[in-house]
């Protein structure tokens, strides 16, 4: 899995690559959240759309960010343009938290 | 139902395994021209089934996780996963969404559910202290 984050004022845009599973969450947790801390952020926009591959480890890295966000106001966005990992998202309730864009 | 084909794979208990196994397994199936949709389900529910082994059934310690896959006629193929570890001791409660012994941070208590929605059958059988067997039971789409 490749990472890259890139913030703009107040957002921060996490853009996932490859392979998103249980093994490839730690990193990428540590890496967003170090990001988070070194800044104020009021929006955390993941975009899963150059995914080749997710499970429902992405739901526990989604809620997990969205808790530390909603501490400060900040809104939650996922951007997947595959109805299968929406799929998982929503099977979650996710979509009850975090808006869930198509593109 | 008559055999067809079948495969095993014995690998260690390491999350750099998660995608070594659903990617064998989904070359494994390949051999029955699956649809892309289909492969995907099968990668899904195998990467939920031995995240579990590597998490519950031998909580990060190293163990041997074993995958069986069966091609049966009539397309329908059964994948079952299998940890010698520590065993569940209320299958029913683990198999609720949202249930989660585990970290939060690391488990969403999704992964029965998941392997339900995309597989067609699944079966866990388990025992304390013995280990756990997932079977997954899916039939694929007549071929084109």
């Amino acid at each position: 899995m490749q990472l890259n984050l890139t913030a703009d004022g107040t957002t921060l845009t996490a853009i996932f690559l490859g392979e998103l599973d249980h093994h490839a969450c730690p990193d990428a947790r540590e890496r967003i959240d170090m990001k988070l801390n070194g800044g104020i952020y009021n929006k955390l926009i993941f975009d899963f759309r150059g995914l080749t591959f997710m499970d429902s480890s992405a739901i526990a890295l989604v809620m997990g960010r969205y808790k530390y966000m909603s501490v400060l106001n900040g809104k939650v966005y996922v951007v997947t343009g595959d109805a299968k990992m929406k799929k998982i998202l929503v099977l979650a309730g996710l979509d009850r938290y975090v808006t869930i864009l198509d593109n | 139902m008559k055999i067809i084909n079948e495969m095993k794979i014995d690998f260690l208990s390491k999350s750099s395994n998660e995608s070594f196994g659903r990617v064998a397994v989904s070359a494994f199936v390949s051999q029955l021209d699956p649809t892309v949709a289909e492969l995907s389900d099968i990668k899904t529910a195998v990467s939920e089934a031995v995240t579990n082994c590597i998490v519950h059934g031998y909580e990060h310690t190293y163990g041997i996780i074993s995958v069986i896959v069966r091609i049966f006629e009539s397309r329908v193929v059964e994948i079952s996963v299998i940890d010698r570890g520590k065993g569940i001791e209320n299958v029913e409660k683990a198999m609720e969404p949202m249930f989660t012994t585990g970290n939060a941070e690391e488990r969403s208590g999704m992964g029965f559910t998941v392997m339900e929605t995309f597989m067609d059958k699944i079966k866990v059988i388990s025992k304390p202290a013995d280990g756990t067997k997932v079977i997954m039971i899916k039939k694929l789409c007549a071929d084109t």
